[in-house]
């Protein structure tokens, strides 16, 4: 241990100082007349003489006491030394080459040596005083002195110690040289501790790795110089072998400044442990959930019982609930609905034990409702026994929120390049929007330009004229009607309140027929309104004009897509689930797929296209929007009616809205 | 058929030009109405076997591939786009039934304000009408008052 210990400190010697509280200090000589010529190897349990020191005053084993405290510390007894300490002026022998030992800036005591054939040998009283000092590192310092490292641990392979010190290379340029280096060091490095011992610590490491580990122990080196120790780590690292393979490891390091030198040097002794693959795992695990708190991403583990076993710090400032409640209550609480973990549950159990992006809503300790997005499995033991379950979530409320805005799908969270060409669409939809506009209101104003000039030309009679003007006034009625629903589209697209009243809608329904008389002339087409029904089911509180526009769409949509010939039918059904208006035609057939995304904003079928290349896809989601706005729904069925397959839109209102049941 | 000369009209949406429909029934000539692309296809074809002729065509952009009694039996069928059936249309004409301009004068009408149908146009050399122009001088009145010399009274049929 003393070879060592010298070693570390390059020493010629290494002595051990006792004080008052029985701490022991390590001090050592850095005398250049011994420097390392002396190459002095103890044995444990040799004869005792020559000088300890207390409290920075000499042992003297030819005073009583301190033969006595010798034996306290060491349980040996031991008798004085052989050799004057002192001649009678008070300096060293002459014959031997004094070594001052200092301690707290004093001399302390001499180690004595003697030189021989011209190499420095101590005299065997000093060498047996070292033999204590050695005997009393084994006993009792080890234990108390952090810095000093357990002779199991040295000799440990499981570990792999090398020590270093802070030097001038013969360059002149810093540099961290191993001094030691211990079998585990020859292990771990797959090289002679004697290769090892002299290089410059960059070598022992990963590219990159020496430059990283520096800068990250910066501060611990501040600290110990400042101390005079300093721990840092476990920190994972990679370590060259000697076939220049890396070693995956885990370092803990101890940095020591000896400041009874000058100038102080500075010891780093680095602990590597080769990492095993569990090790490495687990760290990954931890940086990954490390990761995933960074991404706002929570993880949890609950029992069979839903209550909560472990989870990030996520988990607790999306939910808002803190670790020890989220220990005692059943995770049901999270949800808006408590029944979706057992349903979220079942769903894994059928696929195989996970689900993937699954969305649910969930809600906070405030009572805040949000949506999450996220991936569920279901934990077994090792007898598949179903033991618990464990998730990652994020909370996509601003995602869904966003989508919705822009009109797509809700139910899922849509990968980034979805929701950009989402963001594309929309934005080419408010292009389109005005280029639609535009389209509707040039032919019928156009229209009208015409006929006018045709008049002032004398290209048409007066009687010609009468005949074309319900056409060319129910052209401007219905851009007229366009740009008037602007407004109110606006309104409900910025989900502005608007006022309601009692509307009738049979009322509507006849003035919407008359608007269309003329394209129900062109196309052969008639429309019969059962206005005793609708009289008896359906009177809406709402905003006539909006939901004129919501019977102008549906009949121009029933128009468009009727076969000639024809009959479109508008009329008031009660249903268990509300009161409904409804308006069929018998035309072009809709795939029962299509018939939800019709009201999609921009949808149209091909055959839709194909018949009617003037549409734009936004009649439909008008109405749709309009009626949410009255607190309606509306959905598209096909139904069979006197052997013939009918396209039919069902308006459900609300029930209060719902109007008295005459008769009933 | 009353024996005078007519002018092919390809639109699905007359109610928009019945205007243009007193214009050149009042110039003389009778109207033949095709209201969807293979419609106006078999009129082309006829013009190209000779078996009939028309003073001047005027097609819209965007008229409807087939008829919709035709659309709503053809189950899950590909359907061409509709956006360019009268680019089609004209292409067909000129190119591939090769029927020259002196045969058969074309204007084209449109509410698209797009290059593509206006490039197309260009390079068919075909006059292209937006159909709600300001002055009678931009509008297709023009083109129809210069192609169409007035030879008698009105008369219509409507094909398609």
């Amino acid at each position: 241990m003393v070879e060592r210990l010298s070693k570390l400190f390059d020493a010629g010697v290494v002595t051990l100082l006792l004080n008052e509280q029985e701490e022991l200090h390590l001090s050592a000589s850095t005398n250049s007349r011994i420097g390392t010529l002396g190459q002095i190897v103890y044995k444990r349990g040799e004869g005792l003489s020559g000088h300890i020191f207390q409290s920075g005053r000499a042992l003297r084993l030819s005073n009583t006491e301190d033969q006595q405290e010798v034996f306290r510390l060491t349980g040996l007894s031991r008798t004085g030394p052989r050799l004057s300490d002192w001649n009678h002026e008070g300096d060293p022998p002459v014959q031997f080459l004094g070594v001052p030992m200092h301690y707290g800036g004093q001399i302390a005591g001499i180690i004595r040596m003697s030189r021989e054939e011209g190499r420095a040998q101590f005299t065997i009283e000093d060498q047996r005083a070292l033999q204590f000092f050695a005997d009393i590192l084994g006993t009792a310092v080890a234990p108390r002195l952090k810095i000093l490292l357990a002779e199991s641990m040295l000799e440990s392979v499981a570990e792999g110690i090398a020590v270093s010190r802070w030097e001038r290379s013969p360059e002149g340029r810093p540099m961290s040289r191993i001094i030691m280096a211990n079998p585990g060091a020859e292990t771990l490095l797959e090289r002679d501790r004697h290769a090892i011992e002299g290089l410059d610590a960059r070598e022992i490491y990963g590219p990159g790795e020496y430059e990283r580990l520096r800068q990250v122990l910066r501060p611990a080196v501040d600290i110990a110089r400042r101390e005079g120790h300093a721990e840092y780590g476990p920190i994972l690292s990679r370590m060259k072998r000697a076939d220049q393979t890396m070693a995956p490891v885990t370092i803990s390091y101890r940095l020591l400044t000896n400041r009874l030198v000058q100038p102080p040097t500075l010891y780093i002794i680095g602990l590597a442990r080769e990492t095993s693959q569990v090790e490495l795992m687990a760290e990954q695990h931890k940086r990954l959930l490390e990761l995933l708190g960074a991404m706002r991403i929570a993880y949890f583990r609950a029992d069979q019982a839903g209550i909560t076993q472990a989870s990030t710090s996520t988990d607790c400032d999306i939910s808002g609930y803190s670790p020890e409640e989220l220990s005692v209550m059943p995770r049901t609480h999270l949800y808006a609905d408590p029944t979706t973990p057992d349903q979220l549950l079942q769903r894994a159990r059928e696929n195989q034990g996970h689900l993937s992006r699954v969305l649910v809503q969930m809600r906070r300790k405030n009572g805040e409702r949000f949506w999450s997005e996220g991936d569920l499995r279901i934990l077994k033991d090792p007898m598949n026994r179903e033991i618990g379950s464990e998730g990652l979530y994020r909370d996509v409320t601003d995602r869904i929120r966003l989508q919705g805005f822009i009109n797509l799908e809700t139910d899922r969270v849509l990968s980034d390049s979805e929701l950009f060409k989402g963001l594309e669409k929309d934005a080419e939809f408010q292009l389109d929007y005005l280029s639609s506009l535009s389209h509707q209101l040039q032919t019928p104003l156009g229209s009208l330009l015409e006929t006018l000039r045709n008049f002032e030309r004398g290209e048409i009679s007066q009687k010609l004229l009468q005949l074309r003007l319900p056409y060319v006034i129910g052209q401007t009625v219905v851009c007229t009607r366009l740009v008037r629903n602007l407004s109110y589209m606006d309104k409900i697209l910025r989900r502005e309140p608007f006022e309601k009243g009692r509307v009738s809608l049979v009322k509507l329904a006849i003035q919407t027929k008359l608007d269309f008389v003329h394209l129900l002339e062109e196309r052969g087409l008639d429309i019969r309104i059962d206005d005793e029904s609708i009289e008896r089911h359906v009177l809406v509180q709402g905003h006539q004009e909006m939901l004129r526009q919501v019977l102008v769409n549906l009949v121009d949509n029933a128009i468009k897509y009727s076969l000639p010939h024809t009959s479109i039918t508008i009329r008031g059904r009660r249903w268990p689930e509300g009161n409904a208006l409804e308006i069929s035609n018998e035309g072009l057939p809709l795939p029962a797929e299509d018939r939800e995304r019709i009201f999609q904003r921009g949808f149209r079928t091909l055959a839709a296209q194909a018949a009617v290349p003037h549409g734009t896809g936004l009649g439909l989601w008008v109405v749709r929007r309009t009626l949410e706005a009255h607190g309606a729904t509306i959905r598209c069925l096909e139904v069979l009616e006197g052997g013939k397959k009918r396209v039919l839109f069902r308006i459900l209102f609300p029930h209060p809205a719902s109007g008295p049941r005459r008769g009933s | 058929m009353s024996g005078r000369p007519r002018v092919l009209i390809v639109d699905d949406q007359m109610g928009g030009l019945l205007w243009l429909l007193d214009l050149i029934q009042n110039r003389g000539y009778d109207v033949v109405i095709a209201t969807n692309e293979e419609a106006a296809r078999e009129r082309l074809r006829a013009i190209k076997a000779a078996t009939e002729e028309y003073a001047m065509a005027v097609i819209d952009v965007m008229v409807a591939v087939k008829d919709l009694t035709q659309i709503a039996a053809l189950d899950d069928q590909f359907f061409e786009d509709s956006r360019n059936t009268g680019i089609r249309l004209c292409q067909l004409a000129r190119h591939d039934l090769q029927i020259p301009a002196e045969q058969l004068p074309i204007a084209c009408l449109t509410a698209r304000e797009d290059d593509e149908v206006r490039n197309a146009m260009r390079e068919l050399e075909i006059p292209l009408f937006h159909r709600a122009e300001y002055t009678s001088s931009d509008s297709i009145r023009s083109f129809v008052e210069e192609q169409l010399p007035a030879v008698g009274t009105r008369s219509a049929d409507t094909l398609g």
